[in-house]
């Protein structure tokens, strides 16, 4: 018998892809939490509910597209307009430097040819924000532009692999047995369009995050006895300045 | 306002300057003189295995969104490998699922390179190739050798 052919799975996926980009921008127009309860009226009357109890706290939200990039599309467009929003030079001159920090550590480990579009992307941003020459509609615009977004989501992969990669200690205890650090970032984190996780997340917002800027994830699931779980990053005691929300396989963002 | 001209193309200017500045052995690319998003290529079948001596020429198509999507890969030489389909089309994940934006020219033909000594016998693209391979590797290396030789008359 002849093998299945992968090609044609990969084909099928493409089409898959192909379907969710026509369908869904890479990061939506803000609307209204309720709607995407009544998604689960028919199917999941516990996340319905659940969502409705969420949207007394965060009544809009804005969607990321379900290409496996949410949370690295997400944290950063948040992370951005957090900058916009808050108008706070501290808090931006902060970000430059961590930036800085981190642009000399991925040139020395992946090569300052390969990082440079990448670093590029982030540092261009930045200095759009200082100048003001960036506002909520420009960022939107930005993060549906393919090669900009998708360029911002790699960044967010390399910086998340190198902090893992920097402080195994830490992570060791998230890879599966019989993996190397080295490995599962390789596997798990550089590639695009391979979703992440706990790990990821608390990695992200280690590298770039602290105490006074801190990322809430509103999570839903399926548990018993709970509405929603609000996990803080990096730290439980951190001061959250963005929310997303967390529902299984996907990451939005959330506003009060 | 943000975006700088056209980054697929510069990336590939500093793929191919790595490539002639630091060339890893037994590959080599260069882009059509007249068209940087199609590049042509050669494998050398390493040395010491049965592929040794083997010219193996390659296709390489990017498109806009390069380095942020892989480029398509085809061999142009006929090709016996398990991993490999008639048409030359590659079954490698990190020209598919595993792709990440820090593979360039270099890394992806030191890649394919490895992997004609080191098949992966679990996603065949030729079935014949991967049952020979796993059950009869004399046979296996007779047809190598036969796509070797052809490779010289391309």
């Amino acid at each position: 018998m002849e093998p299945v052919n992968p090609m044609l799975i990969f084909k099928q996926m493409d089409e898959i892809k192909d379907e969710i980009k026509s369908k869904q921008p890479l990061v939506g127009s803000i609307e209204n939490l309720i709607n995407i309860s009544q998604e689960y009226k028919e199917t999941n009357p516990i996340f319905e509910k659940r969502i409705i109890e969420l949207s007394k706290e965060f009544p809009k939200v804005q969607r990321m597209r379900a290409d496996g990039n949410c949370f690295y599309r997400g944290f950063f467009y948040a992370l951005f307009l957090f900058l916009i929003q808050s108008n706070d030079k501290d808090s931006l001159t902060y970000f430059q430097k961590k930036f800085a920090f981190f642009r000399t550590k991925l040139e020395k480990r992946y090569g300052e040819f390969i990082m440079e579009m990448f670093c590029d992307s982030i540092d261009d941003v930045l200095l759009s924000i200082e100048q003001k020459t960036l506002d909520e509609e420009k960022l939107l615009d930005l993060f549906n532009e393919q090669m900009t977004s998708e360029s911002i989501v790699a960044y967010a992969r390399f910086l998340t692999s190198t902090y893992i990669s920097e402080n195994q200690s830490t992570f060791s205890f998230y890879v599966p047995m019989g993996m190397t650090v080295s490995e599962y970032c390789k596997q798990n984190i550089e590639p695009m369009e391979q979703e992440a996780d706990h790990p990821e997340i608390f990695s992200l917002s280690s590298a770039l995050l602290d105490e006074s800027t801190g990322l809430a994830i509103q999570k839903i699931d399926g548990k018993v006895n709970e509405n929603y779980q609000t996990l803080i990053f990096p730290n439980q005691d951190s001061n959250p300045k963005f929310n997303l929300l967390y529902r299984p396989g996907h990451y939005d963002i959330l506003f009060k | 306002m943000l975006s700088t001209q056209n980054p697929a193309k510069k990336r590939l200017l500093r793929d191919f300057k790595k490539l002639q500045d630091d060339p890893p052995t037994g590959v080599c690319g260069t882009p059509e003189s007249d068209n940087i998003m199609k590049w042509s290529a050669v494998i050398f079948g390493p040395q010491d295995t049965v592929w040794d001596g083997g010219i193996f020429k390659l296709t390489f198509d990017f498109s806009e969104d390069y380095p942020n999507k892989p480029p398509v890969v085809k061999f142009l030489s006929k090709m016996f490998h398990p991993n490999i389909y008639n048409d030359g089309s590659i079954c490698l994940d990190i020209l598919q699922s595993q792709w990440s934006p820090i593979y360039d020219v270099a890394a992806i033909l030191t890649s394919i390179q490895s992997l004609l000594c080191d098949p992966n016998p679990n996603s065949p693209a030729n079935g014949e190739a991967a049952r020979l391979y796993e059950q009869n590797k004399r046979e296996y290396n007779k047809r190598v050798r036969d796509i070797v030789e052809l490779s010289w008359n391309d």
